[in-house]
């Protein structure tokens, strides 16, 4: 909660300031709101929740616990996918509601549109792929803190892949993508497919490593 | 050739673990070293050894925790492998290193985590707790348990839905005395009550000889015993050694030996044979300089095999 909070503090102090040139009422407060949630705090929020995870098993002998336990290491990791994923859900309907929230504080009129809903759902869905990723990174590092540099440094890589149109291509890229921070264009139906079966590719290349990895190695305790 | 005749034993016996030539290298060392294992069913077998011989990583290795450099291993008649990790752990529970938990989930939510994990009815947490007495916990974090309360925990999830194998790393590690002789008593019952084969190792060569009925004596990686513990108490032996005016003569008159050291060994050692050899010495104008008794006990044993410093 507390990171969605910032970013929408941040996000309608900008907005406020640049009314003169934000004449498009809750589309611009969304763009300002999600800029600095998409660059930043969401894939923050993603990389510590999967450190955090992690590091459960990281702390003492709990490998030992889950590998002598008659769970294969796909359920295990995607256990660890569903909760992290329940996380950022969390974390987007906090996103949503401070924007509803922040906007109505402002002044807008109205409520926002459906739309909106839209692509916060979507930014759920495109956040599968960075999940993944970071419980491999946390998996491989057991440091708590460099994961969630590389995930912050995957956010921006994201961001302006998306600037250049290659969002798809990059795991980080998706929620960007899919938030339409920047204002370059919503997501149409044409680019849905593809969305969903890049999010789905990348998340089931980062997840079968990590099962390799954990089925491969040696059980490693602290 | 005790582990030849164990091994041929073991073909008749069933076995609740076997290794063949279980092997464990990290660069050039080998921490494991061609280990032959076997296990009876429904023993409790003692896993012996100074720390750092290679008794944890064997135990892991029969969990499918680390994988073996070479050699193989059946853990109750199943080969261990990746594929089949989790269809040879759903019959065994175990306690490697230190006890697994999540400090800041209560004792019954630690156990929770772990009936989720292995698919066990809602009362074999209580069943765990009670066993171990730590049902009177309540919401108190695992993170402000005693050393001594978080073995119990482990011990817990270990016993939890009555596995047919019992692998346990030096189980009471932490406990107070009461503590550690209630769950040497749990150990030895274990077999009876549930059925299950214990594996259990430990450092402690009075641990191992009061809750055990085989052992293995493991060294620097290798197996350097393995048999029934009254094997291992019959070559614990008593003797009699004294020195005399005249140590060839006594020896002679004993029908003993005379060492170089100026020691004359004679095995008996039962009031009446001592009295009965000084009385004769006497007779003979013999001085009894010395008499001592000398006894290799279990500690000896362990000592001469393992050739390091024993624990008690």
């Amino acid at each position: 909660m507390a990171l969605p909070s910032v970013a929408a503090a941040i996000g309608t102090f900008n907005y406020v300031s640049n009314l003169e040139i934000l004449k498009l009422g809750w589309f611009d407060l969304w763009t300002q709101h999600t800029l600095c949630a998409g660059l930043y705090f969401l894939h923050a929020l993603i990389g510590a929740s999967c450190s955090w995870l992690m590091r459960l098993e990281h702390r003492g002998t709990n490998w030992n616990l889950l590998m002598a336990s008659p769970v294969g290491t796909v359920s295990i990791l995607t256990a660890k996918l569903f909760v992290a994923w329940l996380m950022l859900a969390v974390a987007l309907v906090a996103t949503g509601a401070l924007f509803v929230g922040c906007g109505k504080l402002v002044g807008l009129p109205g409520m926002p549109g459906h739309e909106f809903a839209l692509w916060l759902a979507l930014a759920w869905i495109g956040g599968l792929a960075p999940i993944a990723y970071q419980l491999l990174a946390s998996l491989l590092v057991r440091n708590f803190a460099a994961p969630v540099g590389v995930a912050v440094i995957g956010g921006l890589v994201g961001f302006f892949a998306h600037a250049y149109d290659k969002a798809l291509a990059w795991p980080y890229g998706l929620v960007v993508l899919a938030l339409n921070s920047n204002g370059n264009g919503a997501l149409g139906i044409s680019r849905i497919v593809p969305f969903l079966a890049s999010s789905v590719v990348f998340t089931a290349a980062a997840l079968g490593t990590a099962a390799f990895v954990l089925k491969r190695l040696d059980v490693k305790t602290a | 050739m005790v582990i030849e005749a164990l091994r041929e034993r073991g073909d008749q016996m069933e076995l609740g673990v076997q290794t063949s030539g279980l092997t464990k290298a990290y660069g050039g060392t080998k921490v494991v070293d061609a280990l032959d294992l076997a296990v009876p069913r429904g023993s409790v077998y003692g896993f012996l050894g100074p720390n750092g011989a290679g008794k944890t990583t064997t135990m892991k290795m029969l969990l499918g925790l680390v994988r073996p450099s070479a050699g193989s291993a059946k853990v109750l008649g199943m080969s261990v492998t990746p594929r089949n990790r989790v269809q040879v752990n759903a019959h065994v529970g175990s306690l490697i290193e230190s006890p697994s938990r999540y400090p800041h989930l209560t004792a019954r939510e630690n156990l929770e985590v772990v009936r989720s994990l292995r698919g066990l009815p809602k009362r074999s947490i209580g069943e765990a707790l009670a066993t171990v007495r730590l049902d009177h916990t309540g919401s108190k974090p695992v993170g402000a348990f005693s050393l001594g309360m978080r073995q119990r925990l482990g011990l817990a999830i270990a016993l939890m839905g009555n596995p047919e194998l019992l692998l346990l790393d030096e189980p009471t590690n932490g406990l107070d005395p009461a503590g550690i002789q209630e769950i040497r008593e749990l150990i030895r019952h274990l077999p009876v009550e549930l059925g299950c084969t214990v594996l259990v190792s430990s450092h402690l060569l009075s641990e191992i000889d009061q809750m055990s009925d085989h052992v293995g004596i493991i060294s620097h990686g290798k197996m350097v015993w393995q048999g029934p513990l009254g094997e291992l108490h019959a070559r614990a032996r008593r003797w009699l050694e004294l020195r005399t005016t005249d140590n060839e003569r006594a020896a002679r008159l004993l029908k003993a030996s005379c060492g170089t050291d100026g020691w004359v060994r004679v095995s008996a050692f039962d009031d009446e044979s001592v009295a009965r050899m000084t009385l004769s010495l006497a007779r003979e104008g013999i001085g009894i300089v010395r008499l001592e008794e000398r006894n290799k006990g279990l500690e000896d044993i362990f000592l001469a095999l393992t050739g390091s410093e024993v624990s008690l």
